[in-house]
């Protein structure tokens, strides 16, 4: 009976062609411009005792462009010897024009096959391409590089690991917002910080670099951020290793929403500026003021952003459903987020000052 | 019973006689002449004798005169114990010939005291000649008498009991069963020194007339476990029965499934074991194998030596059997499902690992499993038929030189060679030799419908490896238990080796008569 | 092993668990976590353990109706209760189940083909089950119970550990509200979960002739709806918290989703995705229902029609399955089809039995003298 049937879906590994990253971007002609990160397989063949090979050597990047992301896909098919699999996509990277555009097409083709990997991270760049054409050390292949960089630290604060699925489900949550990280190529190395805002399956906002831990810290995710204090003549830096966040309030008054952000720091000393002097309780309180201040001044930052561009990607959508859950109406609450009344405070503690006093 | 069961046949003609007619020799066989008569003329006898038996060179005759009557031994050279013969009978024979001069001497004067015999028995008939004959004993004839005696003399060579060479512990005894079954059952007669050890006879084969013992504790086993063991038995008709393997298909339960359902030892300590627990023995004359039945599934992954090893090691070893036994019959098939089929299972980097080491291979996966396989497989079979010395050589060339030369000269990958070594190696660390073997077919068989349907195909052909195992009984022991049906007191010793103190009853699996494992000593009656 | 007729007493009635367990599981699992997600939203874990206790009440119906004949299948003591009118809804109940069998075996495989084969062609798929499926009912309700058994071990093993990683990636507001907001949804919330967890309760109906001591069939059925109960609970709660009603409602499987986007803590990520086991667990949730199925049809064929064969009886059944299922043109019509048979068996349920039972009750003279022929 073997030899009757075709086995019509068994593919051998090697005729298989494994698409480790994907980059979109607009053309300015309004086509998609689709480049694929493949590795090469004899770069793979550790075994054989061959050296190791350049990193520009280690992949090749394939692009073709189509009407939709799945078309340029297909037309990539059309130049790869084997076939295109995206079983172990590490990454999906959204150029800012396709991006401004609408995401949707991406996100909905990229998974209604139950084989493409849903874990994929998404990422958002200025130039698809070129992330995906960048021969960046350190890695068995670029693309390999998201993937790593999100497993192997707590979360870094500026940041977050923002996969395919999750993208999918923010999008079709009520507020249809989502957070994209931003990533940047600078001196042949990519930088990952920074968020951009989807609302409604579009870029609308941005919070760059620095800009972007507000966000984190509004998430109540921070899991290792640092801040410089400095009152008089004295300067620390805290780590801050845990935020709780709690929704204090959430009520509507008349159409607008009231939302009531609580903020729990706990943070400790990574840096005395003066190597003898310890820190009186006074000054401790002090700092812990500042921090609190700096924690808020950056979460409301965030939030403002956010409003601004309508992305509600805290999930407060959510809580105020919770709030009134017969009177919901979630087609309005899009709108409803720019005008929310929303507070935040802020309470500081530095717990540990390490090994010394 | 499905499509391997198996119908008792004639299982019903004996059952107006008496139940297990006792006998220590002869008797009850398929083959006894009906109404021989032996001629009272002791020339007549003889002459009946050498036509029946073609006159071989190894059959011997000895005359010899008693009080005036003429009496011949026979015996055959190289089985007999010459000494024997003249220590036990000639000797004593002429001593009462020379005090008893006048007397007319008659056969059932001798037994009683006269010879120096420890076992005497009277034989029916030529072929019952044949097996005295051929069993070591010497025949006793006298003239003017229609009877003839069998003395026991046996000389013939044996071997006796080596370290088991399969199933060997570190920590235990050291004897294995030998190919005398009177040896055989008097080890386990050491071991088991009760007198409710009780041992029924059979002589099966037309031509062999091999002794077959059913061994069994009469008030621990279950009685019509014994009486369908025996009633199969009986029910055997053949020529010739060389090895206990030739039982044990005939009576099995399920002659066309791969997985045995009796269990073959060679160990005294795992007979007795299994005596005690309500299970019944065959020894075979001539095997030092014993076989013993019913057993489950998972009988199969227990050694004797978990008894003897500490409690945490012999649970662990007997975990690493059910992995290994999982795994040498699925690694090869789970491997192509994975890499041919869903790759997206597999970590990315081993997978990208993999990509890289099949570039350049020519074969499918499915080829190299089964190349890789079949050469295993002749590299096995060269080494068993080998002599012991060149064994060795072969092994090292054959698994590593090839092994390692056909990976370089890209004809597989060496993951692969590493998924099909494993998975031999797999094989043989579930517990029994020859359930290892009946499983490697399974590999082959679990491979066909994983190529044609990748992992839908491999789990359907796990469904119906399954649900085979449930369908199987052995004597009527469903083969799962105690899993399913479960029963919760033997789990205790399945997935796990609890102490000894607290192993206070019999698997109920056996339907032992007697629940309670004997906890004071009995007072001997 | 003995042949399959009713009133052959093979099984002991602890075997009862793993029957109901299985009968149920196959089908919630696949199905019940979407069905209720979609309908019930947040609540949809409430209206999970509401519906279980509503089939609690079905199995006690189910069970005791069987008892009442605890000789005959259903089909036996409907046609000797009812005389000649008796093949009516006999013959009714029979096609019920073919039509059932055989749209399940196609939408199965189109679900096979979807997540696994996307190019293997339809009908490979439907006779490579349907062969397996045919090996494991010939061999007997013992072998199958059996069978059963070890499945519910194998799979509490496996799914237990996996819904169990669910949490870390849960999303806490998708449970809130956790009670139903109108009226409607607490009606017919359990009466979805019911769906899910009922469409099997005649196990015992069709089972119990079989059972040694039918006297405590109860208990054990009992057992393995409570275990089959807390893993559909489980997996409906555990897709709610990771994906919410909106996601799931435009999600083909979200359970098998599910096991594709699970991450387990670093040490443990051995695999790349778990979708191997939600795969394996699918693909035998497929074979338990077919073999029951097939099971219990074989016999009513045998029953109705008196073959006195159960492999020619079983025989004509897959071939008929098989046939039907690869009849059906595309998967629209297929899902249209599962629509339709699905209300039939509602309306089966919901008219017929009770109507039986109606019948069994007024005809107690008769009742008796049936129950008591063998």
């Amino acid at each position: 009976m073997i030899f009757l049937t075709g086995c019509w879906n068994l593919e051998e590994i090697e005729n298989r062609s494994f698409v480790l990253g994907v980059g979109f971007d607009l053309t300015p002609e309004g086509q998609v411009q689709c480049t694929v990160q493949l590795p090469r397989p004899q770069a793979l063949n550790f075994a054989r005792g061959q050296s190791p090979v350049a990193p520009q050597e280690q992949f090749s990047s394939i692009t073709a462009t189509g009407a939709t992301p799945w078309d340029a896909l297909a037309q990539i098919n059309k130049i790869t010897s084997r076939h295109l699999y995206l079983g172990h996509l590490q990454v999906i990277v959204v150029g800012e024009e396709m991006a401004r555009q609408g995401i949707n097409p991406v996100i909905d083709g990229l998974q209604r096959y139950a084989v493409i990997n849903r874990r994929a991270a998404v990422v958002l760049a200025r130039n698809a391409r070129q992330i995906m054409e960048a021969p960046v050390r350190g890695e068995l292949t670029p693309a390999m590089y998201f993937q790593t960089f999100f497993s192997s630290k707590p979360t870094p604060e500026s940041t977050e690991n923002v996969p395919i699925w999750r993208v999918r489900h923010d999008l079709l949550m009520p507020a249809h917002a989502a957070h994209i990280p931003r990533v940047t190529l600078a001196d042949g190395q990519f930088r990952l910080e920074g968020f951009g805002l989807i609302a409604n399956g579009r870029l609308s906002g941005d919070l760059p670099g620095a800009q972007a831990r507000g966000l984190a810290l509004a998430r109540g995710q921070v899991r290792d951020g640092s801040f410089a204090l400095k009152t008089g003549d004295r300067s620390v830096t805290v780590r801050v290793q845990k935020v709780g966040r709690r929704l204090t309030g959430t009520w509507w008054d008349g159409g607008e929403a009231h939302i009531r952000l609580s903020l729990d720091v706990h943070g400790q000393i990574e840096e005395n500026d003066q190597l003898g002097l310890a820190i009186p309780p006074d000054l401790y309180t002090r700092f812990e003021a500042k921090l609190a201040n700096q924690v808020k001044e950056e979460a409301m930052n965030a939030i403002a952003v956010a409003q601004k561009s309508g992305a509600d990607v805290f999930n407060f959508g959510e809580y105020m459903r919770i709030a009134d859950p017969y009177d919901w109406n979630p087609d309005s609450w899009a709108e409803k987020f720019r005008t929310a009344d929303i507070q935040v405070s802020v309470r500081a503690r530095i717990d540990r000052t390490g090994m010394f006093e | 019973m499905g499509l391997f069961g198996r119908r008792r046949k004639a299982a019903n003609k004996d059952k107006e006689e008496a139940p297990f007619p006792s006998g220590s020799s002869g008797q009850s066989g398929p083959s006894g002449q009906q109404g021989y008569q032996w001629h009272k003329s002791l020339q007549d006898n003889l002459q009946a004798i050498q036509d029946a038996f073609g006159s071989p060179e190894t059959i011997k005759l000895q005359h010899l005169e008693v009080s005036g009557r003429d009496a011949a031994v026979v015996f055959a050279s190289g089985l007999a114990d010459l000494e024997k013969i003249a220590v036990e009978i000639m000797q004593p024979l002429s001593t009462w010939s020379r005090t008893h001069r006048e007397a007319r001497p008659e056969l059932h004067d001798w037994p009683q005291g006269v010879l120096a015999a420890a076992q005497t028995s009277t034989v029916r008939d030529l072929s019952d000649a044949a097996l005295e004959l051929f069993n070591g004993s010497a025949l006793l004839l006298l003239d003017g008498e229609d009877r003839v005696l069998a003395v026991a003399v046996d000389g013939y060579a044996k071997r006796s009991p080596e370290p088991p060479r399969v199933d060997p512990v570190i920590r235990g005894a050291q004897e294995s069963m030998t190919e005398t079954l009177l040896d055989n059952l008097a080890m386990v007669r050491r071991t088991v020194p009760d007198r409710r050890l009780r041992t029924i006879t059979r002589r099966v084969g037309t031509r062999t007339r091999t002794r077959v013992e059913v061994v069994y504790l009469q008030d621990v086993a279950d009685p019509d476990l014994v009486t369908e063991v025996v009633h199969r038995i009986d029910a055997i008709e053949c020529g010739g029965i060389l090895e206990s393997r030739y039982v044990e298909e005939r009576i099995q339960d399920h002659p066309w499934s791969p997985f045995p359902t009796m269990l073959d030892t060679e160990r005294v300590d795992a007979v007795a074991q299994a005596l005690l627990q309500g299970q019944v023995v065959i020894m075979v004359d001539r095997t030092p194998q014993a076989l013993i039945l019913p057993v489950t599934f998972f009988e199969f992954f227990r050694s004797v030596s978990d008894y003897s090893t500490p409690v945490y090691f012999a649970t662990f070893a007997r975990w690493l059997r059910f992995i290994s036994f999982f795994l040498s019959f699925t690694l090869p098939s789970l491997y192509v499902a994975l890499v041919g089929y869903h790759p997206e299972v597999i970590p990315t980097k081993l997978a990208l690992s993999i990509l890289g080491t099949r570039q350049g291979i020519p074969f499918p996966a499915v080829f190299e499993v089964l190349i890789l396989d079949l050469m295993m497989e002749v590299l096995r079979e060269a080494t068993v038929r080998m002599p012991r010395n060149v064994g060795q050589t072969i092994g090292v060339v054959g698994g590593i030189v090839l092994g390692t030369a056909v990976v370089q000269a890209g004809i597989v990958s060496n993951t692969m060679l590493i998924i099909v070594s494993l998975s031999a190696v797999a094989s043989f660390a579930a517990a029994n030799f020859t359930f290892a073997q009946a499983i490697r077919i399974l590999k082959y068989v679990l491979l066909v419908p994983t190529v044609m349907l990748g992992l839908v195909g491999y789990v359907l052909g796990l469904t119906v490896i399954l649900l085979h195992l449930c369908s199987l009984d052995s004597f009527g022991v469903p083969y799962m238990s105690p899993l399913a049906p479960y029963r919760a007191g033997d789990i205790k010793d399945t997935f796990t080796r609890v102490p000894h103190f607290l192993m206070t009853r019999r698997p109920q699996t056996y339907h032992p008569s007697d629940m309670k494992r004997s906890a004071k000593r009995q007072k001997q009656t | 092993m003995k042949p399959v007729k009713a009133g052959n007493k093979l099984i002991s009635s602890n075997e009862m668990m793993p029957l109901v367990y299985c009968a149920t599981v196959a089908y919630g699992i696949i199905v019940g976590p979407k069905m209720l997600v979609e309908f019930g939203r947040e609540a949809s874990p409430l209206l999970s353990a509401l519906g279980l206790g509503l089939a609690v009440g079905v199995i006690i119906l189910s069970v005791k109706m069987a008892q009442r004949f605890p000789h005959l299948t259903a089909f036996q003591w409907i046609i000797r209760l009812l005389g000649p009118l008796g093949y009516v809804p006999a013959v009714t109940l029979l096609l019920y189940l073919l039509a059932l069998q055989s749209v399940h075996a196609y939408n199965f495989a189109v679900l096979l083909q979807m997540l696994f084969l996307d190019r293997t062609p339809l009908p490979v798929i439907i006779v490579g089950g349907m062969a397996a499926a045919f090996y494991g009912v010939h061999l007997g309700i013992e072998a199958l119970s059996r069978f059963f058994r070890i499945i519910v071990y194998l799979e509490y093993l496996v799914l237990v550990p996996l819904l169990l990683l669910g949490p870390s990636s849960f999303t806490w507001t998708h449970f809130m509200p956790f009670y139903p907001l109108d009226t409607r949804t607490w009606l017919l919330g359990p009466l979805v979960a019911l769906g899910s967890y009922l469409g099997y309760a005649h196990a015992p109906l069709g089972l119990l002739p079989y059972v040694r001591d039918h006297e405590r069939a109860l208990r054990p059925s009992l057992v393995g709806l409570a275990l089959a109960g807390l893993i559909i609970t489980g997996a409906t709660t555990v897709t709610l918290g990771v994906f919410g009603p909106e996601t799931v409602r435009l999600t083909a499987y979200p359970t098998f989703e599910y096991s594709q986007v699970l991450r387990m803590p670093q040490p443990l990520m051995f695999l790349s995705r778990y979708s191997l086991f939600f795969g394996i667990v699918w693909v035998v949730a497929i074979m338990k229902l077919a073999m029951l199925d097939m099971f219990i049809s074989a016999i009513g064929v045998q029953q109705i029609v008196g073959v006195r064969n159960f492999k020619v009886a079983l025989a004509g059944v897959t071939l008929v399955v098989a046939v039907g299922a690869m009849l059906i043109p595309n998967p629209r019509v297929g899902e249209q089809l599962v629509v339709n048979v699905a209300l039939l068996g509602v309306a089966l349920s919901l008219g017929l039995l009770p109507l039986l039972g109606l019948l069994v009750v007024l005809l107690r003279r008769r009742a008796d003298k049936v129950a008591q022929s063998t």
